[in-house]
């Protein structure tokens, strides 16, 4: 059990940086900031305050994952510690995932706090409060899997400021690439290759938006309904995520192990 | 106005408050800014050291009070030259900010600046300047969903707050509301499912848009996304519910409240039996029933003739509303006759080419003689015009009779609240002032509309005579068999007989 050694050492330094609080602040800032924005909308004030709880929960472990999760490897190479690590029995897989699951633990503590924070505030503002609220946060978490696993990836095969932007880009990217099927569209007549580069593409891409369901979980706790989608596409959605987690990650292990230091 | 008075109103106008703290600010920045001065001149001025490694002490000594004072000075000189250097540095600062301000102005000014442009844009007659500068606060539905991330909901919400702003700044200009429209089609497209929103959408845009048919495209728009609620019909058929201003599309108006209700109530049927449910059902049915008795179709007199007739025998129902069923199904049912003889002197006229000259011509042809066609619910012989062929009810026209009585009393105590106490001197006098009350953008009240029409006819009763107006007392005067007890006795007889029976 190595790699849980290196990931409680990992979170116990990722909750030493600052920029974790800083973002924390904020997040809980905004889901208390979001009862104010409600008050200027002519009704729907609570879903308003639902909306921007959950998309501040998101933003901010999204923002978390990538800014710690991409200098985490780096780190240890640039500060010449990895080779105490690596000196000692440890295999390189362990390593990286003692890394990832440390960032994945620090990332499932912010999101607590945060998710605690909005569903008590929520709670105190009479707002109403179901299970579907809990699938949006769920499934929130999965994608936060599979952005570290990402960052993990990139960390281990770049600097950190390369990674960051990477990074980034996927993360962005991968709430849009329904979207980019689309693109092609217009130009099917023209070039019909083109849409098929660009399902290609939306393949290859996490399909980031598959974990977005906070505009159903909002309607259904209005309604005070349970689900917000039903349970087998809720467990599809992990399996999706799971999936391509371990895939990413092992694309970060076949890169690492291959990597002079 | 007042010199005070008007420096006051430039001041407020002028929306900051910061005016009256830039009064004693200039008097500091002077002060700082001749001590930063003071203190760069004293750094250019001062020897750079106590002691000149070339001047022996007991020279110092020989030397004046004044040079020997700058010598000693001389430790701070470094000093001098930053803390001046900075406090020039700081005044320019804020002046740049002070400059930055004047232009752009705080949030207050910046709104008022915007204000301005567009009334500039305005009297230049350039609409579409206009447009495309309001664009401004309004992406596309699609840039929306990519600029969210595909977070479509706060997408949603941001069109929402926008929209209220618009409209809140559109009145205050004056402005129409152009882009109200599209404002709720684009919330539409990035979160169909807000129904909260968009009944109130639809709340703004019929109280602001005049074209019932417009607004209505937009629930129909809110329905194909959301078939199975039935608040979106609902509001639907209270868009036409209210009389037209065109007193010609009464009928038509009616006749779309009672579909979008039907709508609903059939939604509503579809979904679990609670309590809540069972009351807007109840509401539903009576709203269609009355409703359907300003259609103008036989179909919807049927109609609702048996909604009330079910309304009335339904022992869960309130006992006032029961009463009130009762009293519309009078209605209800007179109007089911005189349709169907209606039809039947019609049918007549194409055989024969000419109305037939009484009803009991048509009455003799018919099974039963036609005895369920000599009254009407009211109990009052049914009433038939050879001329024009128009078949009437005594008891319905009284029953409108009534309604419009209250109405034009009410209207008299108006005229004499605003003519010291004196009555109009007939019904003419009376119309005139009324139209002139009621003149756009005014509206008269539902029940008024309602009761003397789009076109307020204060002359001309529903018995179809000129109203029996008493110029002395100020009232109308009604026939005796408009007489509440006269007129409902077959409603309350029936009313009588069912609670028997339960």
């Amino acid at each position: 059990m190595i790699f849980a050694v290196i990931a409680l050492n990992t979170f116990r330094e990722a909750i030493r940086d600052k920029i974790l609080y800083v973002l924390l602040v904020f997040g809980i800032l905004m889901i208390f900031v979001s009862r104010a924005i409600g008050w200027v909308s002519f009704g729907g004030e609570s879903k308003i305050m639902t909306d921007i709880g959950l998309t501040a929960i998101w933003m901010f472990s999204g923002m978390i994952s990538i800014f710690i999760g991409t200098g985490l490897i780096y780190k240890e190479i640039d500060k010449r510690t990895i080779y105490t690590i690596l000196a000692k029995p440890t295999r390189r897989w362990q390593f990286l995932l003692g890394k990832y699951l440390g960032l994945l633990l620090t990332t499932l503590v912010n999101m607590l706090a945060l998710s605690v924070t909005f569903i008590v505030y929520l709670w105190v503002c009479g707002t109403p409060i179901t299970l579907a609220l809990g699938q949006a946060l769920a499934l929130t978490f999965v994608e936060m899997m599979v952005v570290t696993a990402v960052a993990i990836f990139f960390s281990s095969v770049s600097t950190p400021i390369l990674s960051s932007i990477f990074t980034t880009i996927i993360f962005f990217s991968g709430q849009l690439t329904k979207w980019v099927v689309d693109l092609g569209a217009p130009l099917k007549s023209v070039a019909p290759w083109v849409e098929k580069v660009l399902y290609f593409i939306y393949l290859f891409l996490p399909n980031l938006h598959n974990f977005n369901i906070r505009k159903e979980a909002v309607m259904a706790a209005q309604e005070n309904v349970n689900l917000a989608i039903s349970t087998g596409e809720f467990y599809s959605c992990i399996v999706y995520g799971l999936s391509y987690t371990v895939a990413v990650l092992l694309c970060a292990h076949l890169a690492f192990s291959r990597r002079n230091f | 106005m007042d010199k005070q008075t008007h420096d006051f109103i430039l001041k407020t106008a002028r929306g900051a408050f910061w005016d009256g703290i830039t009064e004693w600010l200039w008097l500091l920045s002077y002060i700082l800014f001749a001590a930063g001065a003071a203190l760069l001149i004293a750094y250019v001025i001062l020897p750079a050291s106590r002691l000149d490694p070339d001047t022996e002490p007991s020279e110092v000594l020989k030397q004046g009070k004044l040079k020997r004072l700058l010598t000693g000075l001389g430790c701070y000189r470094i000093k001098f030259g930053q803390i001046g250097a900075l406090l020039l540095l700081f005044i320019c600062a804020i002046s740049q900010q002070l400059g930055i301000d004047a232009r752009r102005g705080f949030i207050a000014d910046q709104d008022k600046h915007y204000e301005m442009a567009i009334k500039k844009m305005m009297a230049l007659k350039d609409k579409q300047a206009v447009l495309r500068a309001q664009y401004l606060y309004m992406p596309e539905g699609n840039s929306l969903a990519y600029l969210s991330l595909g977070n479509t909901s706060i997408a949603a919400d941001y069109i929402w707050l926008t929209s209220t702003q618009y409209v809140s700044s559109s009145f205050r200009r004056g402005n129409k509301f152009d882009l109200l429209y599209r404002f709720y089609s684009t919330m539409l497209d990035l979160d169909p499912h807000w129904i909260e929103a968009e009944v109130n959408a639809g709340k703004i845009l019929s109280a602001l848009e005049q074209d019932r048919y417009k607004v209505e495209d937009y629930y129909k728009k809110t329905i194909v996304q959301n078939p199975d609620n039935w608040r979106l019909p609902f509001e639907a058929a209270h868009l036409f519910v209210v009389p037209p201003l065109d007193a010609t599309q009464r009928k038509k108006y009616s006749n779309i409240a009672v579909q979008w209700f039907n709508e609903a109530l059939k939604k509503l049927n579809r979904l679990p039996k609670t309590s809540e449910h069972d009351l807007i059902k109840r509401d539903l049915g009576h709203e269609i029933a009355l409703l359907s008795m300003e259609t103008g179709d036989l179909g919807y007199y049927r109609a609702a003739d048996e909604l009330l007739l079910s309304q009335m025998r339904d022992a869960d129902y309130p006992e006032a509303l029961r009463s009130a069923a009762s009293i519309a199904w009078l209605s209800a049912h007179s109007m089911v006759i005189v349709s169907e003889l209606n039809e039947l002197v019609q049918k007549y006229k194409r055989v024969h080419g000419t109305f037939p000259s009484s009803l009991g011509i048509i009455m003799t042809s018919l099974k039963d003689g036609g005895k369920h066609y000599e009254a009407d619910a009211f109990g009052f012989p049914i009433e038939y015009d050879a001329a024009t062929g128009e078949v009437s009810s005594r008891g319905a026209n009284a029953r409108r009779a009534v309604q419009a009585a209250y109405v034009m009393d009410s209207l008299i105590q108006y005229f004499r609240d605003d003519h010291d106490g004196r009555v109009p001197f007939d019904t003419t006098e009376l119309q005139a002032y009324v139209r002139k009350l009621y003149a756009p953008p005014t509206t008269p009240p539902f029940a008024m509309a309602d009761a003397l029409g789009a076109e307020l006819d204060t002359i001309q009763s529903p018995l179809g005579s000129s109203w029996d107006y008493d110029p002395i007392l100020g009232r109308v005067r009604l026939p005796s068999y408009c007489e509440t007890g006269t007129l409902f006795r077959n409603g309350f007889r029936m009313m009588d007989e069912i609670k028997k029976r339960h």
